[in-house]
């Protein structure tokens, strides 16, 4: 399916409340193409540790439900942060692979064994669905059953989606650097959690 | 939590200082990946209830994991050998430069004086030449009475924004 058909049903389907983390790349580009308006952050770089900051984020704020969305290039680079997912198992996280074999933003290289890995295999593999749910729709209308499924159930969760390859150029650069994007982050983040009475550690404290 | 829970868990500290330290300093997150010298710290940290202890497969998961707890405003620490220290760089140095999150590495610092094996020796002669090139503050702690540098090590990592690394001694991480 398309990126966008993917990043509207999402939107559709996640709570607003839900926290959404972006690996980088198409990733990022889709979730931010989609218009939500979750929080979200978009980690940009590095590479290949898209999982586990989500999963950092996840266990350090239970009460917030977090999504991950994550290309395939990126979760390939480092496959044993799932094994820390099954580790840590947290109820609040859950994830959703954009599979199509291509490292988009590259110029369309393939991946190593391009289109054969089985991530759903490799999480389940990795006990990942101790108490989560993995998900491998393969018919397009099988997607949207899928991300509800998961999105209803308690994670860890994961969802393997094909999407078309899709020219993906880098986008020009917007008007706030990283650090800028995390301290705005940050501060709505903050903001949210002191309503809700929950603590924020500042950094001098 | 039980008083017999409570006595063992403060006489667990008590037997760790370095664990001290961290909940001293409010850390709520410790990843770790073990080396033979990181064994007693990672066993205490194992008994103390306001940290949650994640093992992980690879030591750049602990970092990654960390930046996240940061960001969601949690202090959290890695806990590994100079190994894992080094394959992190990169992580590392986009955690520095890059977001500008702050977590500590509390590392085991292998290869030095009267360490004794041969594989070990190119990380203590690069590690900190490593660290420099990157940027990324560190701090040796030689002995059990610099495990202060620890706590001193969070408070720097959350002023500057960004990873600082203490590199520990055999005696440090034995607790003394």
């Amino acid at each position: 399916m398309r990126r966008d058909v993917l990043a509207a049903q999402l939107r559709e389907i996640l709570p607003p409340d839900d926290v959404v983390i972006c690996g980088l790349g198409t990733a990022s580009r889709t979730w931010r193409n989609a218009g939500a308006e979750n929080l979200c952050y978009y980690i940009s770089d590095p590479m290949g540790i898209a999982t586990g900051f989500a999963l950092g984020f996840a266990l350090a704020r239970p009460s917030l439900d977090v999504l991950l969305m994550v290309g395939d290039g990126d979760l390939l680079m480092n496959l044993g942060a799932l094994t820390d997912v099954s580790e840590a198992a947290p109820a609040n996280l859950r994830v959703v692979v954009l599979f199509n074999g291509k490292y988009e933003t590259g110029g369309g290289a393939r991946l190593a064994a391009e289109g054969r890995v089985d991530f759903a295999g490799i999480a389940r593999a990795s006990s990942f669905e101790r108490q989560g749910s993995i998900f491998r729709p393969k018919a397009k209308s099988d997607v949207r059953p899928a991300l509800e499924a998961m999105r209803a159930a308690p994670g860890p969760g994961l969802v393997v989606v094909d999407v078309e390859p899709e020219p993906s150029p880098y986008a020009p650069e917007g008007p706030w650097a990283q650090v800028e994007r995390k301290a705005i982050f940050q501060h709505r983040l903050k903001a949210r959690l002191v309503e809700r009475g929950e603590h924020w550690l500042d950094p001098t404290a | 939590m039980s008083e017999g829970a409570q006595e063992g868990s403060a006489s667990l500290l008590a037997r760790h200082p370095m664990v001290e330290q961290l909940v001293a300093a409010q850390v709520e997150i410790a990843t770790s990946l073990p080396d033979t010298w990181l064994v007693p710290l990672m066993n205490a940290i194992d008994e103390t209830p306001s940290i949650r202890h994640i093992r992980v497969a690879r030591e750049e998961d602990g970092v990654a994991i960390s930046a996240g707890a940061s960001l969601a405003g949690v202090r959290a620490v890695v806990v590994c050998q100079s190994a894992g220290l080094l394959l992190s760089v990169n992580a590392l140095a986009g955690f520095a430069h890059h977001h500008q999150l702050p977590m500590v590495l509390v590392v085991a610092h292998r290869g030095g004086l009267g360490d004794g094996y041969y594989y070990h020796v190119y990380k203590q002669r690069v590690a900190t030449k490593v660290l420099d090139a990157v940027g990324i503050p560190y701090h040796i702690v030689a002995s059990a009475d610099e495990i202060h540098i620890v706590g001193d090590a969070i408070r720097e990592s959350n002023l500057h924004r960004r990873p600082v690394a203490v590199l520990c001694g055999r005696e440090a991480l034995r607790g003394g």
